[in-house]
């Protein structure tokens, strides 16, 4: 065999290689999906779940023990006493008990596609939305009770209410099924993808939800008619994440930066106004204090809820996700800083901050 | 700026052919098209020049030159830049239209990746690089399902509970096809160059297979459309010897015109002696200085 000829074998090799490294492993971008429970804190970000202690930040483990490239996890996981559930971009649906070194108690593993959002569970039903336009609900002892498809992949975290699981779907609709089977009771039409996921007021009995369609909505849990819809008169944007329920008030925000209430009993405007930048994060409540605003380009903000910026910090990085409120804490994820998690004390002090060791 | 001027461009351009035929699938294969036929003149004097270039080696001035300076392969480089100046071609102008295709097809595959956003931040990026008279709420998030595929991960038809990669066997076919039509046939009695052509007959299929294997259906799609693209561009110049491709066929590519003339240079075979001399041999001073024992001080 010449030299040219090993040489060319060699670079073609090489190339193919290089090409498949790339190639291996999901190629989705997305942000770290943060969880917290009593006394423990969960954050999910690419190859890892990690536990962290709440009080210094530090890692208490990682599962798994040893990365594997195709296992990536970007769904924030769903505490349940000593266990947790978590899906990954390997297509599995995962029970893992926690109560000390991390052991997978079963694995699901009928999906087709990523897990994105986090699941839900009342009793023994588990519900996990999927990318391969799956929802499943999947029992305590891994068995599938239902699965309920339907034209887009589903990304969000399902709503459970009484027989009812509700559930927004990309295909600009919010899907309210039957939680014993699985049957589609009804959908609702928005004007664009639901990307949030819905939010319940018991006073009202309604759902509240916002779209990509520069639309936010009231929808009636019983007739699942829109009692009322807001666009703030054309000059809604579009709405990436959750509201907060305060009262008699439903306040959300859009993408362009504004800051809405509206009485959630006939949708007028409360007062509106514009945090300063642009936000695809939710609002935090922190209960008798206020309310968390986070913004893509990494400021962190407490209003009041008389809309009194009480303190304002800054972090490195970008924020995608809206910020989680322990009972002494506000953990705030963010993507391309010098940390993948961010913790501040009510008074906005930095407590810690957590960046995964290599 | 690569994203302003080739990504977000070609992503919109695939973003509006999805809005027209309301699938993404056809508008991957739509696009694909199309970036090929408007690179089709690059890859036409991409053909033209690598046809050249294998003329020019079957000229017998060309082989006896091979011949003649086997053993000095830096007389041999200097004679046949002097032949390919004499006859104005040039063995690069063959790379030079593959290389301007190749941020092209680079921005193409990253377009289509980039429409496929399947996580809320790919679809905020996806939102701001499309352009204002593009509704994002028409065409967003893109209906990722075309045939039995989900264009976001990568294909696998369920037969009877066996997941069978469907797409990347036809990335593998279309592969072999599509570098047997692009690699001319090796002349006989050159085994290196014909192993060198079979490693890459080989090779080629493999590794995009794997990839296809590992990849969204959504660039798997692609690459088949490219290949057979490629092919029916060969096809319709006349390149195409189908008979390499499929044996039971006996027609062979047209003769047609060839694309470059080679005119009846003169031998320099009385000529050239002298300068392998020159170049060969040492001068007499060059050989006595070596000769010269070395005085020690």
């Amino acid at each position: 065999m010449s030299k040219k000829y090993l040489r060319t074998l060699l670079i073609v090799l090489l190339a193919g290689l290089l090409l498949a490294g790339c190639a291996m492993g999901p190629r989705a971008e997305s942000t770290p999906g943060i969880s917290a429970g009593e006394n423990q804190i969960f954050v999910s970000y690419l190859n890892y779940v990690y536990k962290l202690d709440p009080a210094t930040g530090k890692e208490a483990w990682r599962y798994p023990e040893k990365s594997n490239i195709k296992q990536v996890f970007y769904a924030p996981v769903l505490i349940d006493g000593e266990s947790i559930y978590v899906g990954d971009f390997a297509n599995d649906f995962l029970k893992i008990n926690v109560s000390g070194t991390p052991t997978v108690v079963w694995t699901f593993t009928e999906a087709k596609g990523w897990y994105q959002g986090k699941a839900a569970k009342e009793g023994d039903l588990i519900i996990a939305p999927n990318s391969d336009r799956n929802i499943y609900a999947i029992d305590e002892n891994n068995t599938l009770v239902w699965t309920h498809r339907n034209r887009f992949a589903y990304i969000s975290e399902p709503l459970i209410l009484d027989d009812m699981v509700i559930v927004s779907s990309q295909d600009h609709k919010v899907v309210f099924l039957n939680k014993a089977d699985g049957t589609t009771i009804r959908e609702v039409d928005l004007n664009g993808a639901v990307i949030a996921a819905p939010v319940y007021d018991v006073q009202t009995d309604s759902i509240y939800v916002g779209s990509l369609g520069n639309e936010f909505v009231r929808i009636d849990r019983k007739s699942g008619e829109i009692v009322w819809s807001y666009d703030g008169g054309g000059t809604l944007g579009s709405v990436w994440a959750e509201p907060i329920i305060v009262d008699d008030q439903v306040i959300f925000n859009d993408k362009n930066g504004k800051i809405i209430s509206l009485s959630s009993e006939t949708g007028s405007e409360n007062w509106q106004f514009n945090a300063g930048g642009s936000q695809l994060a939710g609002l935090a409540l922190i209960e008798g204090k206020g309310f968390v605003v986070a913004l893509e380009d990494g400021t962190i903000s407490l209003y009041s809820m008389d809309r009194q910026a009480i303190w304002s910090r800054s972090v490195s990085g970008s924020i995608y996700n809206t910020p989680v409120v322990t009972e002494t804490m506000i953990l705030v994820g963010a993507i391309k800083g010098d940390n993948l998690v961010y913790a501040f004390d009510f008074q906005g002090q930095p407590m810690w901050t957590f960046k995964p060791e290599k | 700026m690569w994203d302003t001027l080739i990504v977000q461009p070609f992503t919109n351009v695939l973003l509006m052919i999805t809005m027209l035929v309301k699938n993404f699938g056809v508008a991957i294969i739509l696009f694909t098209i199309l970036i090929k036929l408007i690179t089709f003149p690059l890859t036409a004097k991409q053909i033209k020049s690598s046809q050249a270039m294998q003329e020019l080696q079957k000229n017998p001035r060309y082989l006896k030159m091979q011949e003649k300076y086997k053993d000095n392969k830096e007389k041999l480089a200097e004679e046949q830049m002097k032949l390919y100046k004499e006859l104005g071609v040039s063995p690069f102008s063959s790379c030079l239209p593959t290389l301007l295709q190749f941020p092209i097809i680079l921005g193409l595959y990253q377009s289509i990746m980039r429409a496929m956003a399947s996580t809320p931040l790919e679809l905020i990026k996806l939102e701001r690089i499309i352009y204002p008279f593009i509704d994002p709420n028409k065409i967003l998030p893109i209906q990722n399902r075309f045939l039995w595929m989900d264009l976001g991960q990568p294909e696998r038809l369920m037969i009877a509970g066996i997941g069978i990669p469907v797409l990347t066997i036809l990335v593998v076919l279309s592969t072999i096809v599509q570098t047997r039509v692009m690699t001319p046939p090796t002349e006989a009695g050159n085994e290196q160059a014909a192993a060198m052509t079979n490693s890459m007959n080989m090779t080629m299929p493999i590794m995009m297979g794997f990839l296809a294997y590992q990849f969204s259906a959504g660039l798997a799609l692609y690459f088949v459309v490219s290949n057979l693209t490629t092919v029916a561009q060969y096809a319709a110049m006349g390149k195409t010897d189908w008979s390499r491709i499929f044996p039971w066929v006996k027609s062979k590519p047209k003769p047609g015109k060839p694309t470059i003339v080679l005119p009846d240079l003169p031998d320099e075979e009385e000529e050239e002696p002298v300068i392998v001399e020159k170049v060969t041999k040492p001068s007499a001073r060059a050989s006595a200085k070596k000769q010269r024992p070395k005085m020690k001080k």
